[in-house]
């Protein structure tokens, strides 16, 4: 007498080819294009990153310069930028702590920065232009950080330990 | 080959436990919706709740029957019950607001009212500094006692399968005051 799987064999294989199938289905159509990030990430050299068609040079990070609340102090950040014929406007700029988890945004909006002290962010410019972005950070926090410019399916990255 | 009784039913005896399985399967497990429920998070023993996005604390709660708003001429009477919080947002500024902030009281759910001009519904929020500001309901004026739930929650309005702050807010504490005056949201500790 045959062993069972040999009885079964077709029916078996038909269930592996079935089974191979539904892993693959959901693989290519749900798994996959979650998983794709196109983004580009561009490490600053020498505190230089070319992002969004336009050469980004961090200028200085300086603390205290503007009010803060007690128990917090701000950061303010200038860049500048080279412009030229292909620059576009970039996202918005996140500083993140290099070892720890919490990403800060620009905090001008809520502090008392002068509208003439710069651009917010990077600019569709041609000539050279300043940009200055204030963060707002707890007392506690040293840095170093992490300063991220997204633009145009890239990320510039600059190391910050002011 | 004749195939003995015993072997004939194994087969039936295996439908029939499969399609009993089956139907325990069904009934216990839960509705659909509730498979994307959010999680609910309480407060803290120092009183702040900390959520995926949000921190929270209640400061203040007030009872009156006139809200006003700083340096603006609205205001409006009626029941309302004007809820002081401080919030932060626990590790990213990125999306960071309270989006949705409700009260829960006998199954009927208020949303904060967005008819006065200031409100710390949308404000953004910040990282390691305290967003002090202020949320209003306006409530049936049959509701004075009993507890409330004030749920808060990110920018998504369907919280699914995510955190939603709740605070139990007891009516009947509730101070009373008779006029409050809503301030715009502002940076610092309570």
């Amino acid at each position: 007498m045959t062993p069972w799987w040999r009885r079964q064999r077709v029916a078996l294989i038909a269930l592996l080819v079935a089974a191979v199938a539904v892993v693959g289905v959901h693989v290519w159509f749900d798994v996959l294009p979650a998983a794709t990030d196109d983004t580009t990430v561009v490490e600053a050299r020498d505190a230089t990153a070319e992002v969004a068609g336009q050469s980004l040079s961090l200028d200085s990070a300086r603390w205290d310069e503007f009010e803060a609340p007690t128990g917090s102090r701000t950061l303010s950040i200038r860049i500048e930028s080279g412009g030229g014929p292909d620059a576009t406007m970039c996202g918005q700029f996140t500083l993140a702590e290099a070892e720890g988890d919490r990403v800060w945004t620009n905090a001008r909006s809520v502090l008392d920065v002068p509208f003439e002290a710069g651009e917010s962010y990077c600019q569709e410019e041609s000539g050279p232009y300043a940009i200055l972005v204030v963060f707002l950070l707890p007392d506690d926090v040293e840095g170093p950080f992490v300063l991220e410019v997204p633009g145009d399916g890239e990320v510039a990255r600059f190391p910050v330990d002011p | 080959m004749t195939r003995r009784p015993a072997s004939r039913a194994v087969p039936l005896l295996l439908g029939a436990a499969l399609v009993i399985g089956a139907g325990v399967v069904t009934a216990v497990t839960g509705p659909e919706a509730s498979l994307l429920d959010p999680f609910t998070v309480g407060a803290a023993d120092d009183g702040t709740a900390t959520a995926r996005t949000l921190a929270a604390e209640v400061t203040e709660v007030t009872r009156t029957e006139r809200v006003t708003v700083a340096g603006s001429e609205w205001e409006a009477e009626g029941d309302w019950l004007v809820i002081e919080l401080a919030v932060s947002a626990p590790t990213t500024e990125e999306d960071a607001a309270i989006g949705v902030a409700s009260l829960l009281v006998d199954g009927r759910l208020f949303q904060a009212s967005e008819r006065p001009p200031a409100t710390l519904v949308g404000t953004d929020l910040r990282v390691g500094t305290d967003t002090v500001g202020m949320v209003a309901f306006e409530l049936p004026a049959d509701l004075r006692s009993g507890t409330a739930e004030l749920r808060l929650s990110g920018r998504y309005p369907t919280p699914e399968l995510d955190d939603v702050i709740v605070f139990p807010i007891d009516l009947a504490d509730a101070a009373t005051a008779s006029a409050v005056e809503i301030e715009e949201p502002r940076l610092g500790a309570p």
